[in-house]
């Protein structure tokens, strides 16, 4: 007998978590999506509806993270009750998101609004008009699910080809976040010119100056939100940056980029045994406003949470935000600006903390810790080919045994990865996506001894994400007839730099090159230097015509890593080896191989000349030689670029060297 | 008359985020360019070139002036723009236009021999499918035999290559695509606030713009026309305009000059070509209309109610289109509404035949939005 399938997204997606100036807007745009879908799933089993696709239907709240895909799959008996659920699932998000909203605006926003605020406020968050909810309900027979499922996966995406709008007028100034809807304000006072009303306006929510129970209600701090009215919100983005002002969401923090790329120079500061006067002169000069002042903060990176032992000095470095590791922020303008200091205190605070912050470097220098990098990494992981992958599964218990693997794999595998295994921190996990922010490279002293089965580098850390989906997901194929592959962006970009850039950046090379260029199973990484300079290198994650599994990209790289960081190799090899490059192409092999082994003997450090001997040196000049020359047959690529910089395909030994480069960044031994 | 803007420097197309000394460090760019900007370049050379002894702000008091191109607050006077695309200058010297591809075009490789191909989709009705858009709605969902995988089509098409689409044909030559790699590349520029008083920089003042480097013979092409003056509302659009070999002496243009295009003033070459007969922009009948540029409905994706409406529609996410509104006496000037506009490269599927008289948008049809195309589906 003929069932009716059931598929429901919810959108936008992309500018709703990337239309984001901090991490905790993209990382709430991302929690918020899933509580939104939690909403909307709360009725299909009491309706009769049996799901397919997700497993958990729950938002996983003690992990953090958001934990559920924007679209779900059910199968229900009659088509009408299909039709209702959907109905329902539309009318369950509307109520969360007008719960939600109610509440920012009521803490936030109400006590200083006007009539004018209202209306906008209304226009922009309605979410009749806001969010994209599609669905689509398709007959077919159980007996043939594969074909029902594929049917029912391309009408859908016919449906998504109609982009169906409203229209929404915004006049006036702008958000700074979104740029495309009005920043909220009072009505105009033909006077004055817009601007100056709307950072007045938003000066004043900021510092609630005049809020009629300022007992209760005080400033909101530098890190919620400027104070000087520099960011003015629209409201959207407003819901964004206070929902855990509601109880719905709850209290919870995120860390900064600044805390993110510095997180392992913090696991290297906990692991250490540093004199305890040099810290604490650290941590009194970025006492006050300069400590996040919710306990919260210390859990924000998991993996640090746990290695900080339960004694106030390590909760307390936790407390500090990864600015307060860096020069930059100690001026007079940054503190004011970002830390609400008086200007008056500014100048002697300033002095203060750079001497604090030198003091402790000079110690975690003695101690083999390198210093803070300004560099983080953000990293988007890809189920290739899904729809195909879920079509192979074959039957209705074959497709739940896969949407039981995904969900194993986002709600155990990669949290223990990025949480427990790395000091990184997920933004999502749910069907077959990671978003997770993570800092380059482990940063432990000279002492350490636990290197051996350690994730080092978030090179590593995506190996492993990628390597692991494969293995849970192929697990539960029942048939072998299709083989689960994904594909890994990696941004690395400056702490200071716009993160919804740095997401744009690393979306297009997911899209243009992993997926198209690589042709899937790949990884891509786009290193942005605060130049503005970009170096993209990409591999796939397995050339078939290399049968020596130490030549496979990944254990090539990180042995050079390895080489780079101990200092046995300077990083001058790869830059060299990369000026050669142009000639080098266009040597035969052996030729190639004689060469990088001259540059790779001329560049070991001599003192430290047994942790690489000339035959080792012979080695990885052939197996740097034989990637490039599998990269180049298996690429086949018909325009080659001898520059790396060059936005083309580039010749295989050129990528491999490009590679070595974003190597030697991950080390920060090459000062940017 | 055509004019064809080859840009001379990287240019920045400001999206609506603020973009202030100290404030924001990073402005993004778009491309292309919205009609917005264009016309605003293209009015202000035009005023510029009028009367060269003078400064915008005088020229702007001139009644004829503004009678032809429209100032601040007075609309658009007789200026309408016709066309609007990329072009390149072809090795004969002459231009040939490049438009979005339409969005009801995929590619299509074949899983077992990796061949690719392109597809158009068509309207077609699912038994057994209900959806939010109704009962009886119409889907494009692609129809082939065996195992394909698919993708958007994301290069651009010559003026050949859209019309042979439009009209159902795939077989395009490798000319009539144009990556879009090889029209242009983005750059970055980090720069940083300088105090003029003491000469040094300015502490928390670092900032970097991403802009667009048109790569060589690549630019812009905007078909002016001139509306005939006193004409009656009711005049069919078409009708309404002037001959055009006289345009541009009613412009006062030279046959080259300089025009500034963009934020920061950057600056692009223009050069005056007649208006060529072509065929997309005759007045044909089509079950399938085309958007060249982007339209602003008031009913959102919908066209306007006095149009028939359509079977189904390929239509990507809303473009938000706003700008600024110059004041040409200073640096000043106020935002403009920002509207969610239908994308160019949008496509309507009707079933009887409809024509293309007057660009479809409820705003800015004077200034180049909603410039549409028909086409075919059925056969």
């Amino acid at each position: 007998m003929n069932q009716y399938m059931l598929m429901f997204s919810l959108g936008p997606v992309q500018p709703f978590i990337e239309q984001a100036r901090k991490t905790r807007d993209l990382w709430l745009g991302s929690f918020l999506l899933s509580k939104l879908m939690e909403s909307a799933m709360k009725h299909v089993k009491e309706l009769g509806g049996k799901f397919v696709f997700p497993s958990n239907q729950d938002v996983k709240d003690e992990d953090e993270y958001a934990n559920l895909p924007n679209k779900y799959i059910a199968i229900f008996a009659d088509a009408t009750t299909a039709e209702k659920a959907a109905g329902e699932s539309k009318k369950e998000i509307c109520a969360f998101w007008n719960a939600l909203r109610d509440d920012v605006r009521n803490e936030i926003v109400q006590w200083y609004a006007d009539e004018e605020t209202a209306r906008i406020w209304e226009r922009q968050s309605d979410p009749d008009t806001y969010f994209e909810i599609r669905w689509i309900v398709v007959e077919g027979d159980p007996v043939n699910y594969e074909e029902w499922l594929q049917l029912t996966e391309e009408v859908f995406e016919a449906r998504k080809r109609l982009h169906n709008f409203q229209q929404r007028e915004e006049p006036g100034e702008k958000s700074t976040i979104s740029g495309e809807r009005q920043a909220l304000s009072r009505a105009s006072n033909g006077d004055v010119p817009d601007r100056w009303q709307v950072i007045a306006f938003w000066k004043t929510l900021a510092t609630r100056e005049g809020h009629p129970n300022s007992e209760h209600y005080r400033s909101l701090s530098a890190k919620e939100i400027s104070l000087d009215g520099s960011e003015r919100l629209d409201a959207i983005d407003t819901i964004k940056r206070f929902a855990t002002q509601s109880e719905l969401i709850g209290k919870r923090s995120f860390p900064s980029t600044s805390s993110i790329a510095t997180a392992s120079f913090v696991e290297g500061l906990l692991s250490s045994k540093l004199d305890r006067a040099d810290l604490q002169a650290w941590l009194t000069a970025t006492r006050g406003s300069l400590r996040d002042v919710p306990d919260a903060a210390t859990e924000a990176i998991p993996f640090l949470a746990t290695k900080a032992e339960k004694t106030r000095s390590d909760r307390e470095i936790l407390r500090r935000d990864g600015d307060c590791y860096f020069r930059a922020t100690f001026t007079p303008r940054r503190l004011e600006k970002d830390y609400g200091i008086d200007k008056e205190d500014a100048r002697t605070r300033a002095k203060e903390g750079e001497s604090g912050l030198e003091r402790l470097l000079r110690a975690t220098d003695g101690a083999g810790i390198r210093r803070p990098t300004p560099y983080y990494a953000v990293l988007k992981m890809d189920g290739d080919q899904m729809g195909k992958l879920l079509g192979s599964a074959g039957s209705f218990p074959g497709h739940k045994k896969l949407s039981d693997a995904l969900s194993e794999f986002t709600r155990a595998i990669v949290p223990n990865l990025v949480h427990n295994n790395y000091p990184g921190r997920l933004v999502y996990a749910g069907g077959d996506d990671v978003l997770a922010l993570a800092p380059l490279a482990r940063n432990l002293p000279n002492d350490s001894t636990d290197w051996s089965n350690m994730i080092k580098t978030v090179i590593d850390l995506a190996y492993h994400l990628q390597n692991d989906y494969r293995d849970r997901i192929n697990g539960a194929l029942e048939i072998q007839q299709w083989n689960a592959t994904a594909s890994i962006s990696i941004a690395i970009a400056h702490h200071f730099a716009p993160l919804s850039y740095v997401l744009g950046v690393m979306r297009r090379a997911e899209r243009q090159l992993a997926k198209k260029r690589y042709d899937r199973n790949a990884l891509v990484v786009s290193v942005i230097r605060r130049s503005g300079a970009q170096t993209q290198v990409g591999c796939r994650w397995k050339y078939e015509t290399l049968q020596d599994a130490d030549v496979q990209p990944i254990t090539l790289f990180s042995r050079f890593y390895d080489f780079f960081e101990q200092g046995v190799l300077s990083p001058k090899c790869a830059h060299i080896l990369l000026e050669e490059a142009p000639v080098l192409v266009g040597l035969r092999l052996d030729a190639q191989i004689s060469e990088i082994r001259r540059v790779i003997l001329r560049q070991r450090n001599e003192v430290k000349k047994s942790n690489l001997s000339d035959k080792d040196a012979d080695e990885l000049a052939r197996q740097l030689a034989q990637l490039a020359k599998a990269m180049d047959d298996e690429h086949g690529f018909t325009n080659k670029s001898i520059r790396l910089e060059d936005d083309e395909p580039h010749h295989g030994l050129v990528e491999v060297l490009g590679w070595l480069l974003v190597m030697v960044f991950l080390t920060r031994k090459e000062e940017d | 008359m055509r004019m064809f803007l080859e840009p001379t420097e990287p240019l920045l197309f400001r999206t609506g985020r603020s973009f202030d000394a100290g404030e924001s460090s990073f402005a993004d760019t778009l491309f292309p360019p919205t009609p917005e900007t264009l016309q605003g370049a293209v009015r202000a050379a035009i005023a510029t070139h009028w009367d060269t002894s003078k400064t915008l702000e005088e020229v702007f008091l001139e009644q004829e002036l503004i009678n032809l191109i429209g100032s601040r607050g007075f609309g658009y006077g007789r200026f309408r723009i016709t066309g609007l695309a990329l072009g390149k200058r072809k090795d004969d010297k002459t231009i040939e236009r490049l438009f979005r591809p339409p969005a009801h075009l995929l590619i299509i490789k074949d899983a077992q021999s990796n061949e690719q191909h392109l597809m158009l989709l068509k309207p077609r009705q699912r038994k057994g499918v209900i959806s939010d858009l109704g009962r009886g709605a119409n889907y494009l969902v692609p129809e082939y035999e065996g195992e394909i995988e698919r993708e958007p089509f994301e290069n651009w098409l010559t003026e050949s290559g859209l019309e042979k689409v439009l009209h159902n044909d795939t077989r395009l030559s490798k000319d009539e695509i144009v990556p879009e790699k090889d029209i242009f590349r983005r750059e970055s520029r980090l720069g940083i606030g300088m105090d003029n008083a003491t000469k040094t920089i300015r502490e928390g003042f670092l900032y970097q713009t991403q802009v667009i480097r048109m790569q060589p013979d690549f630019g812009f092409v905007v078909d002016i026309r001139l509306s005939k003056s006193n004409i009656s509302p009711d005049l069919p659009y078409r009708e309404s305009f002037m001959d055009d070999t006289q345009t541009q002496q009613e412009l006062k243009l030279p046959q080259h000059g300089w025009i500034m295009l963009g934020g920061e003033r950057r600056t692009a070459r223009f050069e005056i070509f007649p208006s060529l007969a072509s065929s997309l922009e005759q007045v044909k009948l089509g079950r399938l209309l085309y958007l060249a540029t982007p339209a602003a409905f008031d009913s959102g994706w919908q066209p306007l109610p006095s149009f028939a409406s359509p079977l189904a529609a390929a239509i990507n996410r809303y473009q938000s289109i706003g700008g600024w509104e110059l004041n040409p006496s200073n640096s000043g000037g106020t935002n403009k509404i920002m509207r969610r506009c239908v994308p160019a490269g949008s496509i309507y599927f009707f079933e009887e035949p409809v024509s293309a008289t007057q660009p479809l948008t409820g705003y800015g049809m004077e200034i180049g939005y909603g410039i549409i195309y028909t086409g075919e589906w059925k056969q």
